[in-house]
């Protein structure tokens, strides 16, 4: 290499700002044209002549130094970029540098920002499908659910009968179409895989009202939607993949549905859930012999005429219910007959709205106290720095450079934090669905929403670079030398206010958010605690539907459960064997009204109670324990006087202060005979463990078929045994198969399993509060316990002299944890304030539990003060351990 | 000018900057006075021409631009050769050697008949 020319010497680099691109060629040209002038001049050329000269020698400048400023601006971008990118690669390795020199802090934050960016995104996305996201049908909003109520207290929200439904699509003025809907129940079969299925029974203008195409296909005609209209199926999305492999060649297909050969005319598309029905068949009433008007079953969705408001479609619906009383006065009673709209996603969601308002609020105070628990985490760790960023002030670094690298430092951690968390929150909203405890309604369409995701990932990460830059500023603003003399024993005072008010606002988010899993998770366990009424243990159930049409009549039902249950009996370990049409706490319950012997019940005083139909065994095998007179026997048939056993509730209700034994009750509506009352049992909840006990009677399935002229086809068959139940599924199962090898067998399940089922929403509530109420928990500890042991590092000194002052040293943590527990007071005092405050989130979600429930309060009171107490009690038995003259001589 | 003559003079130009920077540092009228020098004047290229070629080469890292002051006491920007530029030197100037002389070498001929040793 050759050496510089004399007189060179660096300057200053190469300028990089596009202003100074132009600057520099013109200098450089410039600069030409003065070293060519002076070089002619030197020849003889006088000062103009040279000059001219040397501009003609140079030929065309003004593109010369356009072209060469192109090439510069090119040159300078890519200078920038690669500059920026070196910077940044530099930055973060100092970055990750740091967070391994302090794996502590980096755990803690990286755990912090997981969480809550899991969670939330988790949370949010779950009440964004439920809540917001709009329905996949043409013009959501448009679209209403009419309801009627038949007590006209304006509350319930009930379903219409067919000849209502008749009635409002003729005569409405609000509406530009009507449909309606019913589920039910089916059996696909035909190919010796028969599988129950969840199916909705459509007229044909639900397709249209909701402005739903078939993906494959078409959807039903308005002749297919009449009686003998025609057998016709449209499947769902879901069950075509599933167990038609998505074949378009389905169409035109022969399916046997309840033993009654359809066609598949078309495919709905993905999304569409009506109901949960994965299958679609026409209601297709016959309009000459409609059921009747006192069977309400249809559920009615709308679209709202051009125009007309859901006020308007009110005041059109109550027109309605008001000639329906005048023109049939018999059926209902004046002003006990109302009708009205409610949006269609208020209606099909609605009820998912409480669980989620909780879930969302209370994730909410998650993400708050994760961002603030980072943001403190953060100034523990700048205040940690200070001294080292008053070094680098005073080497020369500029405060920008200084924001520079803590930004890196944040914005790293914030994006490792969503590496973690965003697959977390991806698993949470899987898992989610996959438990799915009736928080998500059916058709609710779910799925990690990503604007979601952003917006929460953006939280945490402002949190964290707000937190992470200030110190930065800071330093920058601080005398550098206050900085590296006062090191670690002087300090910014303001960040300690800063940082205590964090911790307090961590210790009250906690407090609320354990009040609240407190609350419902006491609520759950006094749910627990109700007497189902029956044995829950030792028994399994299992569901059977006989198609109509082989098992048309009475006896043949009778006789097929009969025969099943007898070789059930037989099967090794089983105590008792019965079939039930209603299983308590299993779904589906019927009200049946009564008339009793030697009582008007002309004021309709008397409620309807509850009817189980079921045979001999049902009472032993369910475990439902007699309080008087006998159970069904032997000697009960369907040639015998009909009997009945009723529960305690009903026994009370219909014969107050009466022996219930050998009184008379008859199903109403008839010329039936009376059934006398043998025995009176256990209460039992029908629907709900929250629900009280409802009057309920036990009548004989052949007895009842005798009286109502029908049996259901459909039963639940209940098995009690000694051994573990679950045991039982398959032989049981083979014994249904030997008797019909075509019938499917559903809900097969322990009976235990019923009851959790029956309370899968508030155990997921309970459990889900929980684990937020546990992770508030850590992160106030954590917080509390980060802020004490680096107020204890700042204040070693003055509490080694203390002690050497003769301060015992029991005394010096006392000091130091009663500074703890100062902050942790505070903030729980304000944590049940807010969660008094906000006390209506949770009272849907509560059963027998005061929202002030003084126990809960207290118990979290006490954990938090504990906890708070431990985490101050470490650091301070930290700072007193050593000895003063060692502190002393070391500073 | 042509485009082939604009193509023919650019690679010439850039093999003449080069050349020019390999005994060390000089500023844009340092390299245009040694081409001068060097080609006896025989390029008659207008000498603003000059520096979009050296500006492209730094664009391509085979030189390297700093600004400095010159002997007059002058700021001035300096070119110094890369590594990569020293390289791209030492492939292309044989090259153009062997490729100038087999022009020249054809244009000396003197009948159509190429005679094959």
């Amino acid at each position: 290499m050759t050496g510089r020319p004399p007189g060179w010497r660096r300057l200053f680099r190469h300028s990089l700002g596009a202003r100074r691109v132009v600057e520099d060629v013109d200098d450089e040209i410039a600069f030409h044209l003065a070293m060519r002038a002076e070089r002619l001049r030197a020849r003889g050329l006088n000062e103009e002549a040279a000059a001219a000269a040397a501009r003609r020698r140079f030929g065309d400048l003004e593109h010369v130094r356009h072209e060469c400023v192109e090439i510069d601006r090119q040159l300078a971008r890519q200078r920038s970029a690669a500059d920026y990118l070196e910077d940044l690669v530099k930055d973060v390795a100092f970055a990750l540098r740091g967070l391994r020199r302090a794996p502590g802090f980096a755990a803690a934050s990286l755990l912090t920002l997981a969480l809550g960016i899991g969670s939330a995104a988790a949370i949010f996305s779950v009440a964004y499908g439920v809540l917001l996201r709009p329905l996949p049908f043409a013009q959501p909003d448009r679209l209403v659910e009419v309801s009627i109520n038949l007590k006209g207290t304006g509350e319930g929200f009930g379903s219409l009968s067919a000849p209502e439904y008749v009635d409002l699509a003729r005569e409405n003025r609000a509406f530009s179409g009507v449909a309606a809907w019913t589920p039910r129940g089916r059996t696909i079969g035909g190919d010796g895989r028969p599988e129950r299925v969840n199916t909705t029974q459509v007229t044909a203008s639900l397709f249209t009202v909701l402005g739903v195409r078939a993906q494959v296909g078409r959807i039903f005609t308005a002749e297919e939607d009449v009686a003998g209209g025609g057998l016709v199926i449209v499947l769902g999305d879901a069950l075509w993949r599933r167990r038609y492999g998505a074949d378009p060649a389905v169409i035109g297909r022969k399916v046997e549905l309840d033993g009654v050969m359809r066609t598949v005319v078309g495919v709905l598309p993905p999304g569409f859930a009506i109901g949960g029905g994965e299958l679609f068949t026409p209601l297709a009433f016959n309009p000459a012999k409609l059921p009747g008007r006192g069977a309400h079953f249809l559920r009615v969705v709308a679209r709202l005429r051009p125009g007309i408001t859901i006020a308007q479609a009110r005041a059109d619906l109550s027109e309605f219910a008001t000639r329906s009383v005048r023109v049939n006065p018999h059926n209902y009673r004046a002003g006990g007959f109302s009708s009205t709209a409610r949006a269609l996603r208020e209606a099909l969601y609605g009820n998912a709205r409480p669980m989620m308002t909780a879930l969302v609020t209370t994730v909410l105070l998650l993400l708050l106290l994760a961002a603030v628990n980072v943001a403190n985490l953060l100034l523990v760790r700048a205040e940690a720095r200070q001294r080292e960023l008053g070094v680098r002030v005073a080497l020369g670094a500029s405060q920008r450079r200084l924001v520079r690298q803590l930004l890196t430092e944040s914005v790293l951690l914030a994006s490792l934090g969503a590496l973690i968390g965003v697959p977390l929150a991806a698993l949470a909203v899987r898992s989610l669905l996959a438990i799915n405890p009736g928080v998500v309604p059916p058709g609710a369409e779910v799925t990690l929403d990503a604007g979601v995701l952003v917006a929460v990932i953006g939280v945490v990460a402002l949190a964290a670079l707000v937190a992470g830059v200030a110190p930065a500023l800071r330093a920058g603003a601080t005398d550098v030398r206050t900085a590296i003399a006062t090191g670690s024993a002087g300090g910014a005072k303001s960040g300690g206010r800063l940082r205590a008010v964090l911790v307090g606002a961590e210790v009250a988010l906690a407090a609320a958010m354990l009040v609240g899993a407190g609350l419902v998770g006491r609520s759950f366990q006094k749910l627990l605690a109700v007497d189902p009424g029956f044995d829950a243990n030792g028994a399994l159930v299992m569901s059977v539907a006989l198609p109509q049409v082989r098992y048309d009549t009475s006896p043949k039902i009778i006789a097929f459960y009969d025969g099943v249950l007898e070789r059930m009996r037989a099967l090794p370990g089983v105590r008792s064997a019965a079939a039930t049409a209603t299983l308590p706490l299993g779904g589906g319950t019927t009200q049946w009204s009564v008339e009793v012997d030697g009582r008007l019940n002309a004021l309709g005083e008397l409620s309807t109670p509850y009817i189980v139909s079921v045979t001999t065994d049902f009472l032993r095998a369910m475990g439902i324990r007699l309080v008087r007179g006998r159970a069904f026997g032997p000697e009960d048939g369907e040639r015998s006087a009909p009997v009945t056993v009723v529960s305690e509730a009903l026994a009370r209700e219909f014969w107050p202060g009466q022996d219930a034994l050998g009184k008379r009750i008859r199903l109403s509506g008839g010329d039936v005979p009376w059934m006398t009352v043998v025995g009176v049992v256990h209460d039992v909840r029908p629907e709900a463990l929250s629900e009280p006990p409802r009057p309920t009677y036990y009548v004989l399935t052949p007895q009842f078929a005798q009286m109502a002229g029908f049996a259901d086809q459909g039963m639940t068959v209940v098995l009690r045994t000694d051994d573990d139940p679950s045991m039982l599924i398959n032989p049981a199962r083979a014994v249904i198969r030997e008797a019909d090898p075509e019938l499917a067998v559903y809900d097969v399940r322990t009976l235990a399993s019923v009851v959790m089922g029956s309370v899968a929403r508030p155990r997921f509530a309970a459990s889900i509060l929980a684990a937020f109420g546990l992770s508030a928990l850590v992160l106030a500890v954590v917080g509390v316990y980060g802020v004490l042991s680096y107020v204890m590092t700042r204040r070693r000194r003055e509490l080694a002299v203390r002690i050497a002052l003769g301060a015992h040293p029991s005394q010096v943590s006392w000091l130091v944890v009663g500074s703890g527990m100062r902050l942790a007071l505070l903030g729980v005092a304000a944590g049940l304030a807010a969660a008094l405050a906000g006390r209506s989130v949770l009272t849907a979600l509560l059963y027998e539990v005061s929202p002030t429930d003084p126990v809960v309060l207290l118990a979290v009171t006490v954990t938090l003060l504990g906890a708070a107490a431990a985490a101050s009690w470490l650091p301070a038995r930290r700072a007193t351990a050593v000895s003063p003259a060692e502190v002393l001589r070391g500073e | 000018m042509a485009n082939t003559e604009i193509d023919l003079l650019r690679s010439s130009l850039d093999l003449l900057i080069l050349k020019a920077l390999s005994w060390g540092p000089r500023h844009g009228y340092g390299v245009a006075e040694w081409i001068e020098d060097a080609t006896g004047d025989a390029l008659s290229v207008e000498e603003g021409t000059l520096y979009p070629a050296l500006h492209r080469l730094e664009r391509k890292r085979w030189v390297a631009a700093e600004w400095g002051i010159s002997d007059h006491n002058r700021r001035a920007k300096f070119y110094r050769l890369t590594t990569a530029g020293r390289a791209q030197f030492r492939a292309t100037a044989p090259a153009w050697h062997r490729h100038a002389e087999a022009i020249a070498a054809a244009l000396r001929a003197t009948s159509p008949e190429i005679a094959r040793a």
